[in-house]
Parts: structure tokens; sequence; C-alpha cells
């Protein structure tokens, strides 16, 4: 462990040398700008690589509960006197499953699933936090990539790994299942572990992405540059390449903008992706 | 081409759904490279037949593949429609190989990868459609790239939902005359189900009445006897029935 973090730490001084000579600019200079500035160059492509998958599956609604259940999540590890982040995941994960299972298996639609469970996740949460007197809920409301510590980074990298890793052997059969899940099945698709592994994969990334985004923020971050990549794209791989572009432009765009702007960061980076989504209509609109 | 050509044996197979019978002790033999169709009235179970052969469905009985059961064989399966929103961006020429490449579309296609697919559109009279968004595509042309997934990737049972339901009339005719051309290529075990008893007429060596249960395994000389479409049809019915039961359904999509 020692060994890594060492490196990790000679990894970022040295990416920090770099940013200051490619970047010279005041946004940047201080310290205190480069970790958030990393964190968002590395979560906004995540978030959007994710997006691409589940906005073709038609699963913006199942990242907004999942979202929500961050809430309930941080609440309940507080609670129970844990570890409230590692609830938060697991808390998270266990709601992804408990909605694939039910879309899976019991005779309701997605929506309706979803609408269930982020009913129930809510509302475990309203009650939790009122029993625990829990007062210091604006940080997963909002979240801010500001606050972004240098040990985060580490994580945030790792899960990037993990969530391109996993695309890159996945990303084709994901978008055959996204498009209709039974006759990926009788194509031969094994879509029982995919859906699964999926699911899981965006509760981490949603998980990952509360403290720098904030539960309101979160969907926005994964679904905006997916859904503006798909306007723009032509074809199964630009659509992949035009979301995390996107995604990267409205990263650092929104970034800089929230610094000479002096507002919140995460919301301008998402304002940011949505003029994109905009202009991206209108552009799919005039092609046709 | 795979050498082994299966034939599908089905024993006391029941599929329940919704607590309705909706297949109720079925036994059937498929026989393997050769056309079977599958015909009967609505709600006889033929759909829900072929995805009892799919594994989509839960059911009790047995369904073996090959000779002697134990092999899994790759099926190919061309539904009567596929629900897609319009401004999906896939290609068809991406949707052709999402189900056999593991490499993510991020990198593009090789040369011979589009070589494969190109000369797959092409053996259906689909090489147009290659660069064509999937959402963009009308029902008759969705079922010709399936068509081309199954010439593609040489499968060995090919399971047919209604192949002309969304087919104008004209396109019809040439749409069959081709799925019996590759099935003579290819020699796979074709499987279809169909309204229409003239293109069963036509083209199937082997037919299936079903309703529920099997009435009926037979050449189509034999199963489409008067008699036997009176008694899978009902009385009033005559064999033009399903022609008009075609252009019905033309002009209710239309």
């Amino acid at each position: 462990m020692d060994w890594a973090a060492s490196n990790l730490n000679s990894l970022y001084d040295l990416v920090c040398r770099g940013l200051d000579a490619l970047l010279p600019f005041s946004w940047i200079s201080p310290a205190f700008m480069k970790t958030p500035f990393l964190m968002m160059l590395i979560l906004c492509p995540t978030a959007a690589a994710v997006g691409t998958v589940a906005v073709n599956a038609r699963m913006s609604f199942f990242t907004e509960a999942l979202s929500h259940s961050a809430f309930t999540g941080v609440a309940l590890g507080i609670m129970m006197g844990l570890h409230p982040t590692l609830i938060m995941f697991a808390f998270g994960c266990a709601v992804a499953l408990a909605i694939t299972f039910l879309r899976r298996n019991a005779t309701v639609s997605m929506d309706t699933a979803v609408g269930v469970m982020l009913s129930l996740s809510v509302a475990l949460g309203v009650v939790v936090i009122t029993a625990t007197k829990f007062r210091n809920a604006d940080r997963f409301l909002f979240g801010d990539v500001l606050l972004t510590e240098k040990s985060d980074l580490g994580m945030a990298l790792l899960l990037a790994v993990i969530v391109f890793g996993f695309l890159a052997l996945t990303y084709n059969r994901l978008l055959m299942i996204g498009l209709d899940a039974r006759l990926a099945r009788a194509w031969g698709v094994n879509t029982f572990i995919y859906e699964y592994l999926f699911s899981l994969l965006v509760a981490v990334v949603v998980m990952m992405s509360v403290a720098s985004a904030g539960v309101l923020l979160v969907t926005a971050l994964i679904i905006v540059p997916a859904a503006a990549g798909r306007s723009l794209a032509r074809g199964a791989g630009s659509m992949f390449w035009c979301s995390v572009a996107v995604s990267l432009v409205a990263g650092v765009g929104g970034f800089i903008a929230s610094f000479y702007l002096n507002s919140a960061t995460g919301g301008t980076i998402v304002l940011a992706a949505g003029a994109i989504f905009g202009i991206s209509v209108i552009y799919r609109a005039i092609r046709g | 081409m795979s050498s082994i050509v299966p034939s599908i044996a089905i024993r006391d197979l029941s599929v329940s759904l919704g607590g309705r019978n909706v297949l109720d002790k079925i036994n059937l033999d498929i026989p393997s490279a050769t056309i079977t169709a599958i015909i009967g009235p609505n709600g006889a179970g033929k759909t829900t037949l072929l995805k009892a052969i799919l594994g989509l469905v839960p059911y009790s009985g047995t369904i073996a593949f090959g000779e002697n059961g134990s092999h899994r064989p790759r099926i190919g399966y061309v539904p009567q429609s596929m629900e897609i929103e319009r401004e999906n961006p896939i290609r068809v020429a991406d949707f052709l190989v999402l189900t056999s490449r593991i490499a993510p579309l991020w990198f593009g296609m090789g040369r011979s990868e589009i070589a494969r697919i190109d000369s797959a559109l092409d053996r259906v009279g689909a090489m147009h459609l290659a660069s064509r968004p999937i959402g963009k595509l009308s029902g008759g042309e969705m079922q010709r790239v399936l068509l081309a997934k199954v010439v593609a990737e040489d499968r060995e049972i090919v399971l047919l939902d209604e192949p002309v339901s969304g087919i104008d009339v004209s396109g019809e005719k040439v749409f069959c005359e081709l799925i019996e051309e590759i099935q003579a290529e290819k020699r796979f075990t074709l499987v279809l189900v169909s309204h229409d008893l003239s293109v069963v007429a036509r083209h199937a060596r082997n037919v299936v009445c079903l309703n529920r249960q099997v009435l009926c395994a037979a050449e189509p000389l034999v199963a489409l006897s008067p008699e036997n479409i009176a008694r899978l049809f009902g009385p009033s019915q005559l064999v033009t029935h399903s022609d008009t039961h075609t252009h019905d359904d033309h002009a209710a999509r239309n």
C-alpha cells in the first residue's frame, strides 16, 4: 500500500508540473484547483462512457433512483455508526440489484420498478435522517468538486480503469441488450450476467460521483453528455467518442467558467453539457 | 459451415403464461436441414413455441437438439417486429456484429469484418442499408438485416416469426424466395411461423398445424388439406383466408 501511495504521489506531482507547463492560467495555478480539475478530467469521461450504454438502454430514470439512494446510504451509515461512504456504496449496489431483479423477474415494467425503489429509498432516507438529526445534508445534495482531496483521485482513477476495462469487453453486447434484451438473449447473449454487472457498474459510478457533483446532479453528469453524444454520432463507435468528448468539453469549459463566474462548479459543468445538448439537438434537426 | 445440422425433438412441452395454458403437452420432431412451417389461428401458441425453443419462456417437458440431444446449436431468431427509437444512431453494419464481436466498436471495424458484413448484406439485397441508422429501418428492412445476420454468422437453426409481416405484398414473394434460396445454400434447419398459407404451401417441406396442441405434422399437401384447415381455423375458413389476412394486416399498418 505504501509503495502504491508513494507512486501515486510522485505521479500526482508530475501531472501537476505538467499542468503548470501546459496551462499557464490563473484558474489552474493554485494547488487547491489542480486536484478538483484532475478529478473532473477523470470523472466526466468515466460517467459519460457509462452514460452511453445507459441512455441506449433507456436507463436514465434508473440512474436517477440510484443517485437518490446515495443520500439514504449515507444517513444509514451515520445511524449505524459505520463508515458512511462504505454504507453508501453498499446501499447503492443493493438498490441497483433490487431494481434489476424486479425488472427481470416481476411482471412490472422498468419505470414502475425504478419508481417503487426510488420512493422506498427516499422514504427510508427521510425516516433515518429525521431519527438521526442528520443536518449536514448539503454536501450530499449539491456536492462540491472543489472539496476533492488528493486521496479521492486514486479511487477515481481505479474506478475509471475498471469502467473502461469492463466496457471494452462488454460494450457491443450491452448495446444489443439495450436495443432489445430478448433478441440479445435469443442470439446467445447471457443477459443475466451483463445486466446485473452493468447495474452494479452504474451504481459504483453514481456513488463515486456523488461527492463531486451531489445527489441532484449525478444523473446529469452521466446522462446529458451521452444524450448529446448520441445526437451528434453516426454509429455505435462514434456514439462513445462523441459522449466522452462532450463530457470533456463541458467539464473543462464549465470548470473554467465557474472560476470566473464564481458559480457552483458541478452545476456549471452540467449547464455547459446542457448547452452542448441543445446545440446537438438543433444539429440533429438540421441534419435530419 | 458447421457439419452438425441438428433437428429439434420436443417432448411433453407445456407452457403456461399468466395462468393460461398456451401450449399443452406438445410432442414434435422438427427435421434437420429443411423448412418447417408452423400454422395456426391467433393465440394458438406459435410464437410461444419459438420462444420456448429459444429458452425465452419457462416451460415443462424437454427440448433436445441434434442426434443425441446434447448438442447446443447456434440459433438465429428473426422476430415479427422490434421497437427501436427512431433517433438511435447505431448503424446496420454495427448492429450486425454486436453479439458476435468482443472488441468494442470504439476502434472501428477491420477490413475483413467490413467485407464479411457487406457480403452478407449483399446476399439479402440490403447492401444499401449498411450505414443506415437502425432506428430508421422499416419492419421489412429490419427482417432483411436479421437475415443478413443469419448469413454472416452461419447459424444452425433459424427461427422466423411471421417473415412477411413487415413487408408489402409485392416484396413478400421476393423475400420468401430469398429465404428459401439461403436455406438451400446454407442447409440450416428453418422453422417459420406464418399466417399466410400460400407462403407455407410454396416454401415449406413440413407443416405443423398448431392450436395449443399439435393437430397435425406432415408434408404440405397432407397438412393443408381442407379438413385439416377447417379443423385448425374453424369450418368457415378456406385456404385463401390467409391472403386476405396479410392484406388486412398491411392495410391496418398504413
